[in-house]
């Protein structure tokens, strides 16, 4: 069997509903899952003997550790890499050379690079520090949020949002790409066929396509994704780095994760 | 009386006041004649040594105003980069008297701020503050942009403004012959192309500093500002004279002129107070001179003394060690993620 821990965040929990399917689909792969407790990487410390330990107690029921020695392979998902700060600069400012977006105040277009290369970098040496430069390990940015997500939560959308996405996603991958480059972690951009616009996110995927019916939606479910795109990363992830290619299946991971097939 | 110097204080008298840098000797530096306190909204302009009086300022809990505010959202590095927050608004130096004059002009004027673009390789700069966009602009018309907002911020800034610290750097200053305007590098150095026939240098006399401080202020006060000027002068010398003579001279004088154009103002104008910084960096009356290894830059034992003589001198009692700044980071202080337990919670308890 090859042993793949799935770690990170909240976005972890797309995997964790979609370990059946991938587990079929993937027979010679055994799925662990791990997710930092408040999302912190100053909340886990690696031991000298691999172990990756919870500092504080997780919240209710989530594992408190998890032996990496034993894993073959690590992928590390729902990492923002700064994005939140080209967020904030962008919700409060106009960017001089983009579409105007009615801010009182601008700011120059090579400031805003300078501040997402900065942010980058500083994101990019606490992954470094966090699991050792362990190149088993491929880093994920986290999701984009999906085409659907209304207004009311755009706030969780952030420069996504702007017109001019397409640029600013160029600027903020740029550096993802490059500093990561530096690193002797591997680095899993949003696949191509799970991007429906610039910085954006097929409708399909997002948690609010598979909730049940009558739950209604927060912001946060536009944010993180369902089973499906779980399985279509995960998928992704093993063509391109475990070369394992999935053996056919017929539902949808969100339908059998919600039928009570998904990890008990 | 026997003689006019029998009793006067101790702080008359050179061996009784020279060379100390206890906090009686410093609180004696300055007779302050504006009414001021911890309270007084100061704005902070000049050349490269009122970046550290605004530091120094804010660290030590002075009411200083800041225009353009950067630092919630970006490291202190990247906002002095980029001009912000190194003075009360994004004008970045301002070495001379007339600089500052225009700079109150085009702030409390209701047309369109005059703007003098600069360009290389394609970028643009705004020629009044060169080195607020070290890349430059993609367009002209962003530098203008960029200008007005920057001018309706120092007006904002102006009308809170209750004193103005101003740092006089420079008397040498080149001048655009077709705007006339003040320029605070020539063109050339950081952007732009010197060009003989477009800008001439000049050295500004005595009269024209009194003059362009006096106009300023009778602006300020034609629009109902009553801003008064606490004047320090720069204790950095020139980095270089264009003046055709040797650059130590050269700013001696400009050093000289600069102090003597205060003191004049200070005895004669009431809106016109001078603060001994010069001093303090420049000569043993705190015991200093305090320079670097360069001779160039002050210390920052100098800085704090500075600082120190500032709040002593105006009754303050923190006029002590300085605390360390601690700037309002809050929106950059953590790359960690959107807190989302209960979406990971929930995928565990399927």
């Amino acid at each position: 069997m090859m042993r793949v821990a799935i770690i990170g965040n909240s976005h972890v929990g797309a995997y964790l509903q979609a370990q059946a399917a991938i587990e079929a689909a993937f027979p010679t792969v055994e799925l662990s899952f791990f997710a930092l407790p408040r999302h912190s990487f100053s909340s886990c410390s690696l031991d000298d003997d691999g172990v990756l330990s919870a500092q504080e107690r997780p919240a209710g029921g989530l594992p408190d550790r998890i032996d990496l020695s034993k894993m073959d392979h690590i992928l590390m998902v729902g990492q923002g890499f700064g994005r939140e700060g080209l967020d904030s600069l962008v919700q409060d400012f106009d960017v001089l050379g983009l579409a105007p977006q009615g801010h009182a105040r601008s700011v120059s277009l090579p400031l805003v690079s300078e501040y997402t290369n900065f942010r980058v970098e500083r994101y990019c040496r606490k992954l470094a520090r966090f699991l050792h430069e362990d190149p088993r390990c491929v880093v994920a940015p986290r999701p984009f949020p999906t085409l659907d997500m209304p207004r009311w939560a755009r706030e969780q959308g952030g420069w996504l949002d702007h017109p001019d996405a397409e640029r600013l996603t160029a600027i903020w991958l740029d550096a993802v790409i490059w500093h990561m480059s530096r690193l002797k972690y591997g680095l899993m951009p949003q696949p191509a066929s799970l991007v429906a616009a610039p910085g954006r996110s097929p409708a399909a995927y997002a948690r609010a396509a598979a909730l049940p019916e009558g739950q209604t939606p927060t912001a946060a479910d536009f944010t993180h994704m369902n089973a499906d795109y779980g399985f279509e990363h995960f998928s992704a992830y093993a063509q391109h780095w475990l070369g394992l290619a999935p053996q056919s299946r017929n539902t949808s991971p969100s339908k059998e994760h919600h039928n009570g097939l998904g990890p008990q | 009386m026997i003689s006019p110097y029998q009793n006067l204080e101790d702080r008359a008298f050179w061996r009784a006041s020279v060379g100390r840098d206890d906090d009686a000797a410093l609180a004696q530096l300055w007779s302050p004649k504006l009414g001021m306190d911890r309270a007084t909204p100061l704005m902070t302009a000049g050349s490269c040594f009122a970046q550290h009086l605004h530091r120094a300022l804010l660290r030590g809990g002075w009411a200083v105003l800041q225009g353009e505010d950067m630092s919630t959202h970006l490291p202190n590095r990247l906002c002095h980069r980029y001009g912000y927050n190194l003075f009360s608004a994004r004008y970045g130096n301002v070495y001379t008297a007339r600089q500052f004059r225009q700079l109150v002009e085009h702030a409390l004027s209701d047309g369109p701020p005059p703007t003098l673009i600069w360009e290389k390789d394609n970028r643009y700069f705004d020629a009044l503050r060169p080195a607020v966009e070290p890349e430059g602009l993609e367009t002209p018309e962003q530098v203008r942009q960029a200008r007005a907002e920057h001018m309706r911020a120092l007006r904002e800034v102006l009308e809170q403004a209750a004193c103005i610290v101003l740092t006089l750097g420079l008397t040498e200053c080149w001048i655009d012959r077709e705007t006339g305007l003040a320029l605070p590098t020539a063109p050339g150095t950081i952007a732009g192309r010197h060009d003989p026939e477009r800008v001439f240098l000049h050295n500004f006399t005595h009269a024209e500093v009194i003059e362009d401080l006096r106009a300023t202020r009778d602006l300020l006060a034609a629009h109902g500002l009553q801003a008064r000027f606490l004047l320090t002068v720069s204790p950095v010398p020139l980095v270089a004279t264009a003046s055709g003579g040797h650059v130590g001279p050269a700013s001696c004088y400009s050093k000289s002129v600069l102090r003597a154009a205060c003191g004049e103002l200070c005895m004669n104008d009431g809106d016109f107070d001078y603060f001994p910084a010069y001093e303090i960096i420049t000569t043993a009356i705190a015991g200093g001179p305090y320079f670097d290894e360069h001779g160039r830059q002050p210390t920052e034992k100098g800085v704090q003394l500075v600082l120190k003589a500032f709040g002593l001198a105006l009754g303050d009692d923190a006029g002590g060690p300085l605390q360390e700044a601690s700037p309002p980071l809050s929106s950059i202080a953590s790359d960690e993620e959107t807190i989302c337990e209960e979406i990971l919670l929930e995928a565990f308890r399927k």
